[in-house]
This record gives C-alpha cells, structure tokens and sequence, in this order.
C-alpha cells in the first residue's frame, strides 16, 4: 500500500494504520522511520478484538502456503525483525475500508500472517464506493 | 460499530477516539499491523 500511497491519495482515501504498540513504543518508531501515514497505537488491542481480529497459532507459520511467502520477502529484501516491545508476535492483522461515519465498505480479517488483500483489491473496493 | 467507543494513541502521543483517524470527507483504509517492525 505504501507504494501506491498517491492512487490512494488521488481517490481521496487517507490510509492510516494501526499498530498494537504503546505510546513510547510508536514515539521510538517515529523518530527513526518517518511514514507519510499515521501510524497509531492500540496496545490493548480492543480496536483489534472489536474488527474480530484474532490471534493465531503457532503451528499455522508452518505451513507450506505461509513459510513459501516468508521465503519469497527474504528473497526480495525484506528484513524479518523482532517485535517491539510487548507486541503479540501471533496478533493477526487485518485491512478495512471505512466510510466517513466508520461504516465498515470492505472488511478483511486475515486468516493466518501472510494473508492479506492485494492493492488491486483495495483500489477495486474504493472505485465500487467512491 | 462506534468508533468513538475506542480510543488510540495518535503520532502526537495524544491518546484521542478512533473516530478522529477517519477521513471525515472520503474514505479511510485502515491497516492493522500484525507487529510493528
């Protein structure tokens, strides 16, 4: 999503992302790796629980589905870091278009780590509601 | 769902409703992490 931020942008949508990170948490994040989105903090996680976002298991990272997408970001580049914090490393994330009263237009809970919309997805959802 | 029923810590360090991260004349995609790194 960050690299399409400007059709995004274009088609009046703001992105703004959700973290489980406490306020010194997101403030050490902020100072070294500055986002051209807001980056909030949800450390009790009533905002995830409230979109049913779970957690998931262990065992799940084993899949072949799941290890095959860790191994292709490796390949690209992609750095794996440990979590901040306190963070649950099992939380599963999840990606929601809202309308301006918080009605919910598209609603994507993933269903293990890797499972997320594409940005065609996305865009596709914003097209059928703008 | 009542998004003032929630609150969150905003960049700022305020802690405000969630309502206040939407886009109050478009639409808001909002991404929630897995973890923050």
């Amino acid at each position: 999503v960050q690299k399409s931020l400007a059709e995004f942008e274009a088609a009046n949508v703001k992105v703004a992302v959700v973290s489980q990170s406490t306020a010194k948490s997101l403030a050490t994040f902020h100072r070294w790796n500055a986002k051209p989105y807001p980056i909030l903090g949800d450390p009790e996680r009533r905002l995830y629980r409230a979109f049913g976002l779970e957690r998931t298991r262990l065992v799940e990272f084993l899949k072949p589905r799941v290890l095959w997408r860790y191994l292709r970001l490796l390949f690209t580049g992609t750095k794996l870091r440990s979590v901040y914090g306190s963070e649950d490393v099992l939380q599963l994330g999840g990606d929601f278009l809202l309308a301006a009263d918080g009605s919910i237009l598209l609603g994507h809970a993933s269903r293990e780590s890797t499972d997320r919309p594409s940005v065609e997805q996305l865009l596709a959802a914003v097209r059928t509601h703008r | 769902m009542n998004l003032n029923e929630y609150s969150l810590i905003f960049p700022d360090g305020t802690e405000r409703p969630a309502a206040a991260a939407l886009n109050p004349q478009g639409l808001t995609l909002l991404i929630f992490l897995r973890h923050l790194a």
